[in-house]
């Protein structure tokens, strides 16, 4: 379970720690957004360096985000694996059966891979190198032209920061009353599809439970800490863009000049 | 001596079974340190929720510092009375130390400038200030409460309720937070209220008077020495007596000279015969 | 011997990224016996009690489950048996509940294990029994119960599998003391009736009360493997390097016989005991007061002379325990 990195912050110094989470956030969604335009090797080959880069920037050991790509490695194989059964095209390379596997199937198959890892990997930079309470504070920030249509950003940015900071105990909680229910004689693996969704009903309702005691439990000590309303609070992490933003903004510009020059040779 | 808190004719009752608490009176002395002990199911963590407004109740009135507590009054006698709840997990709200800290001083709209100070000052209080980017996972049941206990403490309230603060907590952390309690306690002086929901009675041995509530009902209200000289009743309430006394009523030491802790019953036993 | 551990280790994750957690744990549990495992947190205590009903399973080494051969090729679906053979309840198992009525839940288990539906109930009904609840919980929901009730609820779901071991972690937390003592004796009911008890303990007390033989976990190692009465006649300092507390009353004991007012040939297991062999002491045997006092001159008085020697109690740990200094024992 601490294998999990995606979605987790990793304490660190370096540079890219230090960005703005909004620069940081507005970046990762533009890189993702445009990747889903590449379609030569050139483009990959820079929207590759361009990551390369951030990934130096942050300091942290390749290790890391080797244990973030880990637990979704079979997710890529299966992708692969349905890229290279049914694209179609020749020159056939091989065949098992009736499945065919083409040129531009095993050249398409490649770039989906790419593509995947790149995109898990820059979103792992953006939650390794950033808080959870600094991307719900900048997600508020972000969605504050919203609240002119009465959209509550304040509430679901801090909700958002809440349940952030209880995933980890909900897992544990997940973890504690499944190894519970096994002592117990649970067992998910046997039994008809129906008997399964049974099976679950003994690991849900006391989580269910737990949650809302929580809740409660929360809801009580943020009262008393003078909690009234998400509107008016002032904030300790007040969000700053710095010159270091600037040279972020910069680099990506210029990586989506030379990456639409790319598109087209 | 003022009045901290005074509680006048309060009847409650749970929103199903029947009354709890029925004309129930009982005050609390500005700078004193107080334990409310009773077995689990008295009462006892209820009447917390009760002096800060997280229940309502039917009858009589609550006073803190003079002020009435009302749906009008409920912020600012918050601002006076701090509480930490049982739960380490429970109260966290922020994602990190320091940021769980600030939640309280964001909340009383603190500018975001003056925040990093009270917060180091409050963690250094509870002896947390190494910790301060750590995130809540990270940490011990026993750091866990002193966190809360800082982020009280950042909001300087004159009373802080710890309502069974320590039951979830290995001896270590029980420990450590009733050593910070202590220091608390010396540093403030009479400008601390301490209110200490327990039924560790070891615990309750710190503080200068302990009430007993039994079933909504204050059986008790006196010094922690004169208390525990009840042994059979303390035992009929669910409660227990601290070692050192309840040897020395085993060995029949007299009630007046009763032993405290161990070394004086050691002395005693040197110098008398069994 | 109902459980032997060999050559266990146990980590998590796997190449360079391994956290271990157990390291080269060789022991077996007797049979009828409470065994005690104490330690500070985050020693390894509760991985190891997972080890032995295999929610855990070892990553070398071996656990045998009376008979039952535990390694990490072990496949899940053949561990219903060990499962079935040791019984294990969590730290705040009120947390497990599910079922809309306690008959329910509590039935869970034995349903699981293959019981008909009469026999789970009638395990049910004796079980709720055995924890002191009435019929009249049989068809409340647990969820409406007082935390106490549901930790009692909790129990029952466990003791009606009827299973040869019980382990136990933590059972006695969040307890108020009537609530503690219950449990207690419960447990000790349990073992009158046969089975074999593993309890994890942080309380010093319940340890001296209850168990036969003490486990002592540091670093996910073994650091004592002996009965009750030997673990705590070991020196003072070696308890203060595993982060445990003495029983109050055995730092008692020790005092007295420090100052030589007193010598025992045991450690009294509660406060009347104790009271007893102080008012009595002449009926004391000889030949065990040598060797206690052989095990004593190692260790108290060493300490003594080395200025350790420690009020005990809990909150006051900086002030010596006499002030006229040490070398009163003769």
């Amino acid at each position: 379970m601490n294998n999990l990195v995606i979605g987790q912050f990793v304490p660190g110094d370096g540079f890219l720690y230090k960005i703005d989470p909004r620069t940081k956030i507005m970046v990762t969604i533009g890189y993702v957004f445009f990747l889903v335009f590449a379609q030569n090797f050139a483009t990959y080959l820079w929207s590759a360096a361009f990551l390369a880069l951030a990934l130096i920037l942050t300091k942290q050991g390749l290790g890391l985000y080797w244990r973030g790509l880990k637990p979704i490695l079979w997710l890529i194989l299966f992708t692969v694996i349905l890229q290279l059964a049914f694209s179609g095209g020749t020159p056939i390379l091989f065949s098992f059966g009736p499945i065919k596997v083409t040129q531009p199937g095993l050249i398409n198959a490649i770039y989906v891979v790419v593509r995947f890892v790149l995109i898990v990997l820059m979103s792992t930079i953006l939650t390794i190198t950033t808080p959870p309470t600094s991307i719900a504070s900048a997600i508020e920030s972000l969605l504050k032209p919203l609240k002119a249509v009465k959209v509550p950003v304040a509430e679901l940015a801090l909700m958002l920061s809440i349940a952030l900071r209880f995933v980890p105990l909900l897992m544990g909680e997940t973890d504690k009353i499944m190894k519970a229910q096994k002592s117990r004689g649970m067992s998910m693996s046997t039994g008809s599809l129906m008997k399964r969704a049974k099976a679950v009903v003994p690991l849900l309702v006391p989580l269910f439970v737990g949650a809302l005691q929580r809740a409660f439990d929360l809801a009580n000590a943020m009262e008393v800490r003078g909690f009234e309303s998400a509107e008016g609070r002032t904030r300790y992490r007040e969000l700053a863009y710095s010159r270091d933003d600037l040279w972020v903004l910069v680099a990506s510009f210029v990586f989506l000049i030379v990456f639409i020059i790319l598109l087209f040779v | 001596m003022t009045n901290a808190i005074t509680i006048k004719n309060l009847t409650y009752s749970y929103p199903e079974s029947g009354d709890l608490f029925k004309d129930f009176s009982m005050k609390v002395e500005e700078g004193e340190w107080l334990a409310i002990v009773g077995h689990n199911g008295s009462g006892k963590s209820t009447l917390a929720k009760l002096i800060l407004g997280l229940l309502d109740f039917k009858e009589g009135d609550i006073h803190v510092f003079g002020t009435k507590l009302t749906e009008k009054t409920l912020t600012e006698v918050r601002s006076q009375i701090g509480m930490v709840f049982q739960n380490p997990d429970n109260q966290f709200v922020g994602a990190t130390v320091a940021d769980d800290v600030a939640f309280g001083l964001e909340n009383r709209q603190m500018p975001s400038i003056e925040m990093p100070a009270r917060i180091e000052q409050a963690l250094k209080q509870v002896g947390m200030e190494d910790f301060a980017d750590r995130e809540p996972h990270t940490l011990s049941g026993g750091q866990k409460q002193r966190v809360a206990l800082a982020s009280v403490l950042a909001l300087q309230p004159k009373v802080i309720i710890l309502d069974e603060a320590t039951a979830m907590l290995d001896p270590e952390g029980k420990q450590a937070v009733m050593s910070t309690l202590r220091e608390l306690k010396e540093k403030h002086g009479s400008g601390l209220t301490l209110i200490m929901v327990t039924h560790d009675m070891e615990e309750a041995q710190e503080a200068d008077r302990v009430a007993v509530i039994d079933d909504g009902e204050l059986l008790y209200d006196e010094e922690p020495n004169a208390l525990f000289q009840r042994g059979a009743e303390l035992k009929k309430l669910g409660l227990a007596q601290p070692f050192a006394v309840e040897m020395s009523q085993a060995l029949g030491v007299p009630a007046e000279e009763t032993k405290n802790n161990i070394v004086e019953l050691v002395n005693w036993l040197s110098q008398s015969k069994v | 011997m109902a459980i032997a551990i060999e050559g266990l280790d146990f980590h998590y994750g796997a190449g360079k990224q391994t956290v271990p957690v157990l390291d080269d744990i060789n022991t077996s549990l007797n049979d009828n016996q409470i065994t005690a495992i104490i330690g500070q947190t985050g020693s390894g205590k509760s991985t190891f009690v997972q080890q032995l009903n295999a929610l855990l399973l070892p990553s070398n080494g071996e656990v045998n489950v009376n008979g039952m051969i535990i390694t990490n090729k072990t496949k899940e679906k053949e561990l219903g048996p060990v499962r079935a053979h040791v019984g294990m309840v969590f730290q705040f198992p009120e947390a497990q509940l599910f079922a809309p009525t306690v008959l329910e839940d509590v039935m869970y288990g034995p349903l699981n294990f293959g019981k008909t539906k009469e026999e789970a109930e009638a395990a049910a009904k004796k079980a709720l029994q055995q924890v002191g609840l009435s019929e009249d919980y049989l068809e409340q929901s647990p969820f409406n119960l007082s935390g106490g009730q549901m930790r009692r609820v909790a129990l029952a779901g466990v003791l009606a599998m009827d299973p040869e071991t019980m382990v136990f972690d933590e059972p006695a937390a969040g307890l108020d003391p009537q609530g503690q003592k219950e449990l207690l004796d419960l447990i000790r009911a349990l073992k009158e009736a046969g089975k074999t008890i593993v309890m994890i303990s942080h309380q010093m007390e319940q340890v001296l009360a209850l168990a036969d033989r003490v486990i002592v976990m540091k670093d996910g190692k073994i650091a004592a493997d002996e009965t009750t009465e030997e673990l705590f006649s070991r020196p003072r300092w070696w308890f203060a390097d595993q982060h445990l507390d003495l029983p109050e009353s055995i730092v008692f004991q020790r005092a007295l016989m420090v100052k030589g007012i007193r010598h025992f040939d045991h450690w009294a297991k509660n406060v009347a005991e104790l009271a007893d062999m102080i008012k009595h002491q002449e009926a004391v045997g000889h030949r065990l007061e040598e060797t206690m006092e052989i095990a004593f001159e190692k260790t108290d008085k060493e300490e003594v002379a080395a200025g350790r020697m420690k009020e005990a109690h809990a909150y006051h740990r900086q002030e010596p325990l006499f002030d006229n200094g040490g070398g009163a024992h003769e």
